[in-house]
């Protein structure tokens, strides 16, 4: 497999994103929250959650879902999926939405790029990621934060890339596919128009790597 | 009058106006994966919103297609990208994201909007688009309940069968988590169940 394989919900919201338009192309595996258990996730570099996944659907899998990063597999999870259902090591700590952060605050939401070089977020500006924060991550046994969020004493990170077995965990709480697909809050879609693409990169970067051991 | 509805449920935690709803009805609340059509025999109406698999209820359109033809009620929720039922049409945007395109009016006297204002379901703190931000292609025989202002085109709109079904196409954000709103929005939810069980 030479693409991204992707978790397809069946929403509306997945079809726009998965199945049409521009990213359409970046997946080469839609694999029914229904096959999962009997999908060998070894034929894929990098298995994507998209946002609004339901948890509950993948629960049964978490074992499957470690080995494949235990065996080297790069495994993306989007927000508004409680991992904690589906992952180990994983808390998510919700945040009342604010939609109307611009309208207060001196409209700062909160949010800052904590890891400027990191090759995803070196092509991210901050507006990129600024649209709302539903939660905060905490993973047993840490990662790289590379984005965050805080409000007074509040916060953490919401997006984390991190070391798995042989394999990675890039996760974050933020919700783009969800609202690119549904056609609001076009800061996701600059978001995807970035972050799509770059994971594809890493996809073939990773399939490159494997050929070469 | 109440009714007995049943939702299906494709998300971890159940919408708050769904698991108290108003007036005196009942929600029995499905997970999707274990929804067949049979389960449509004890209830009066079928509550369908944004976050559900359609790909799954489009696997059963037939059993969807005759509920609603011998005369059940249906209200589904959100900018439908694969139609699940026979009536339905893909979600088509409106306008280019303009403050302008979003804005909406009533488009006529319908229990389902009565006392409810353009502007409550327009504007959430003065943002559009939470509403509706397209339209579901309605029959020729359907009535037209809220309409872009801009161009005319149908939001809401409700059709009726000739058997006693009715459907309300809702284009945006499930209207029960519009229940909790300070204004006239949170009414739309509970008169949708009345109409629904009438």
């Amino acid at each position: 497999m030479t693409g991204i394989a992707a978790i397809d919900g069946g929403m509306s919201y997945h079809t726009r994103t998965l199945r049409r338009g521009k990213y359409a192309r970046l997946f080469t595996s839609l694999i029914r929250p229904s096959d999962l258990g009997a999908t060998d996730l070894g034929a894929f570099p990098t298995l994507l959650v998209p946002c609004r996944t339901n948890g509950q659907r993948l629960a049964g899998a978490r074992a499957q879902l470690a080995a494949f990063m235990e065996a080297g597999g790069f495994l993306v999870v989007m927000g508004e999926t409680r991992p904690d259902l589906f992952l180990d090591g994983v808390a998510v700590d919700p945040v009342p939405t604010n939609f109307w952060w611009w309208l207060e605050n001196e409209g700062d939401l909160g949010l800052r790029i904590t890891a400027p070089d990191h090759p995803l977020m070196s092509r991210l500006s901050q507006a990129d990621l600024t649209w709302h924060v539903h939660g905060t991550l905490t993973l047993t046994g840490g990662g790289d934060t590379l984005a965050a969020w805080h409000e007074g004493a509040a916060g953490g990170p919401i997006l984390i890339d991190s070391r798995r077995g042989r394999g990675r965990l890039l996760i974050t709480t933020l919700d783009p596919i969800y609202h690119h697909g549904s056609g609001f809050m076009p800061a996701t879609t600059r978001f995807l128009d970035v972050f799509l693409p770059w994971l594809a990169e890493e996809t073939a970067a990773h399939i490159r790597g494997a050929a070469h051991v | 009058m109440s009714g007995r509805f049943l939702f299906l449920k494709n998300t971890v935690g159940t919408p708050g106006a769904i698991a108290a709803p108003p007036n005196g009805h009942e929600i029995a609340v499905l997970e999707q994966p274990a929804f067949t059509p049979d389960a449509l025999e004890t209830v009066c109406g079928l509550l369908l919103g944004q976050h559900l698999d359609e790909y799954h209820l489009g696997t059963l359109r037939p059993g969807l297609d005759a509920f609603l033809a011998r005369g059940g009620a249906v209200a589904t929720m959100g900018p439908i990208a694969v139609p699940y039922m026979s009536i339905l049409r893909p979600h088509r945007p409106e306008g280019s994201g303009r403050r302008d395109d979003w804005v909406l009016e009533i488009a006529g006297d319908h229990p389902i909007v009565d006392g409810v204002s353009a502007g409550d379901i327009t504007f959430r703190k003065g943002v559009v688009g939470f509403w509706a931000r397209g339209s579901i292609a309605p029959p020729d025989d359907a009535r037209i309940v809220t309409r872009f202002a801009a161009t005319g085109a149908p939001a809401d709109w409700v059709w009726h069968g000739p058997h006693g079904g009715k459907l309300f196409v809702h284009p945006g954000n499930d209207v029960w988590g519009y229940a909790q709103e300070p204004n006239s929005s949170a009414r739309v939810f509970a008169q949708l169940l009345d109409w629904m069980a009438a």
